[in-house]
């Protein structure tokens, strides 16, 4: 496949905000993942048809920040997250993050690498359900980590660590949890043992995809709560992916906006909000329904109701064909990220 | 204009009966009144009774389910009728779709995927009314223009269409018989927030034109906010606080409203800690005695561990069931 040609411009402005960003723990490089449409073996001289989740995406994680990743169902924000867990094989580009004073790049770790730096990366996945090992214990389920990586063998040590996690957690008295298994727990509390079983290792960087947006609303503060504390104490930083405008902007320093697997929009939470600049992250707010009686839904100012399949994208700007305002040159050549304001940057010709 | 009542809802109570012998109130007295064209707003968070509550209206439910109290009476061309009294057959020939229908929780999946979509509608109409095969296909082919599908979709499978395109051909089902109340559970869930704009969008519109009461059941307070005219609040089983969307919104009165109300992020609000609700919801095999919230209310007194609190008149078309207001 042509990895050369560029997905997306970089524009200099853009790749300087990103190389010369100094608070970056992690730094994204023209990151790429495409998942090849193959049935059985093929042999064939066809050519492979590829799902293009994540297209040549650049940004940066700033130690201790909170990075709000959002978009809609499909637009690639669970592949990159994984991808920058290198749960999933990355096509090309790089991510470089930096341990213990040198650079290391996640994306060219072999097998061995991978399980040996796994640790300074955990993930805690959407569903409280799915994720933990139905057979097994809350003991062990938080205690894996430490086995894997050998850190605590005898079981006083284990305990004693998986209690004191699980008191860091509020899971509380931590010896009632212990033998306990998840289906005898609520959504909240199986939340909670997914984010122990995540921060035992004392990692660097957590991605947390949709973290609470299966469980009840009554429970919802307290797990995001939970992990603003725990970021403290713990010296952590997130990767927050959500479709949900309102927590991105509530929890996240910076928010990026993904479109097709396309950085669209990227800037100081705030910012993105009050002042969208994409036209699709503008249409995305404008459909957000939230509780002030104020902003009612009205028109949502984009076309169609799906995004273009991934698998054969636009030839220009990903979001021309639902653009309200899209014009000649958006069909034809593809947008940089351009700066518009300190802290906020837009992929788009003519941005609102 | 006055208000004009489709639906009343009286001291409803649906149990399920369980095999080792308890039982699940799942909807536990609950009273409520639908206007024409307005909307009334469900909002409860899981193991409310909310989609019991829904089931019920319609009375789609499991063997192990029994209305055992209360009544359901619907506007028909001959006056009010309690669906509660009714048999099965009556209430699938005379009532049900009628007079009113459902779009269902994963209404995505709620159509036929061996039937066109026209087949499907038509076949919804014929069941209801006594009109000819060509009568029912022109109606169809309005009300799919009414949601905003273009009427060549007749033939096409549910699998030809987009996620939002299929929720707007359960809507066109819904409402084929231009039923009097409408009960939407959860019909947005699926989907993805531009769709769900769109689709509360074209809700109102239709009510607008065809004038139905629409019962929409949400766990989703932002939602209600959106579409709701009144809001009834659900907890363990019952309705604690019942309003005008804006009166509830701005000054919410019962502790679990209010608390509900904190735990969510306001899109362009200060940037405060939010404040969750302590504990969990109760098991409706053995609510706790008293008031059912109390075990995670921070004002709850004696009396609410004790006494059961009804919901009372606290005047502006509100009701609330609590011991400390009012």
């Amino acid at each position: 496949m042509s990895v050369e040609k560029p997905l997306q411009p970089l524009s200099p402005e853009y790749e300087e905000y990103v190389n010369k960003d100094s608070e970056a723990l992690v730094r994204v490089i023209k990151l790429r993942v495409w998942y090849p449409l193959v049935r059985g073996i093929v042999i064939s001289k066809k050519k492979v048809k590829y799902v293009k989740a994540v297209n040549d995406v650049t940004f940066t994680i700033r130690q201790g920040e909170i990075f709000s990743l959002v978009g809609e169902s499909g637009c690639g924000k669970t592949t990159l997250g994984k991808a920058i867990a290198r749960l999933v094989p990355v096509t090309s580009g790089s991510v470089m993050i930096y341990l213990d004073g040198k650079e290391v790049d996640f994306a060219r770790l072999n097998e061995k690498e991978v399980r040996m730096y796994r640790r300074y990366v955990q993930v805690i996945f959407q569903d409280p359900y799915g994720s933990l090992n139905p057979r097994l214990k809350i003991r062990d389920i938080v205690a894996e980590p430490l086995y894997v990586y050998g850190i605590a063998k005898k079981k006083e040590d284990v305990d004693r660590l998986v209690m004191k996690m699980l008191e860091q957690v509020q899971l509380t008295p931590p010896q009632d949890f212990l033998d306990r298994y998840p289906h005898e727990l609520s959504g909240g509390q199986r939340q909670r043992v997914a984010i122990a079983r995540a921060l035992i290792l004392r990692p660097r960087l957590v991605v947390a995809d949709e973290p609470i947006s299966m469980l009840d609303v009554s429970l919802r503060a307290d797990i995001l709560n939970l992990m603003m504390d725990l970021k403290d104490q713990f010296n952590l930083t997130y990767l927050y992916i959500t479709h949900d405008i309102a927590t991105a902007r509530y929890v996240g320093n910076r928010i990026g906006v993904l479109y097709l697997g396309f950085l669209v929009e990227i800037g100081d939470s705030d910012k993105v909000v009050f002042n969208p600049a994409h036209p699709y992250t503008r249409a995305l707010i404008a459909a957000v329904p939230t509780v002030d009686l104020e902003k009612k839904i009205t028109d949502i100012p984009i076309k169609g109701d799906v995004p273009p399949n991934p698998i054969n994208l636009p030839e220009g700007c990903p979001f021309y064909p639902r653009c309200i305002y899209a014009r000649d040159r958006c069909a034809k050549e593809r947008p940089p990220l351009i700066k518009i304001d300190e802290e906020h940057f837009v992929a788009c010709w003519y941005p609102l | 204009m006055s208000m004009v009542e489709v639906l009343k809802v009286t001291n409803l109570k649906m149990w399920y009966f369980l095999e080792d012998g308890s039982k699940v109130r799942a909807v536990d007295g609950v009273t409520f009144t639908v206007f024409r064209g307005k909307t009334l707003g469900i909002v409860g968070e899981s193991g409310s009774g909310k989609s019991s509550l829904a089931m019920t209206l319609i009375r789609i439910l499991p063997l192990n389910a029994k209305i055992v109290e209360g009544s359901i009476e619907i506007a028909t061309d001959k006056g009010f009728v309690d669906i509660v009294k009714l048999n099965e057959s009556e209430l699938r020939s005379k009532i049900r779709w009628k007079y009113i229908s459902v779009i269902p929780q994963g209404a995505m999946n709620a159509l036929n995927p061996f039937m066109k979509i026209g087949d499907q509608i038509v076949e919804a109409i014929l069941l209801h009314e006594n009109i000819s095969k060509k009568e029912a296909l022109e109606r169809a082919k309005n009300i799919l223009k009414y949601v905003g599908i273009d009427p060549s979709r007749l033939d096409s499978y549910p699998h030809e269409l987009s996620g939002g395109q299929r929720q707007r051909a359960v809507i066109a089902m819904a409402l084929a018989t231009y039923p009097r109340v409408i009960v939407a559970d959860e019909p947005t869930t699926a989907l993805d927030v531009i769709t769900q704009a769109q689709v509360i969008k074209l809700l109102k519109e239709l009510q607008k034109k065809f004038n139905f009461g629409l019962i929409f059941i949400t766990h989703d307070l932002s939602l209600i906010a959106q579409i709701a005219d009144y809001v009834a609040v659900m907890y363990a089983g019952k309705i604690v606080e019942y309003g005008p969307l804006e009166k509830l919104f701005k000054e919410p009165l019962h502790p679990y409203t209010r608390a509900l109300l904190e735990a969510i992020p306001r899109l362009y609000g200060e940037k405060r800690r939010l404040r969750g609700i302590p504990g969990t919801p109760p098991d409706l095999r053995s609510p706790p005695p008293g008031c059912r919230f109390h075990p995670r209310c921070p004002y709850a007194d004696d009396i609410c561990k004790k006494e059961e609190p009804q919901l009372k008149s606290v005047g502006d078309g509100r009701l609330v069931a609590c011991h400390l207001v009012g």
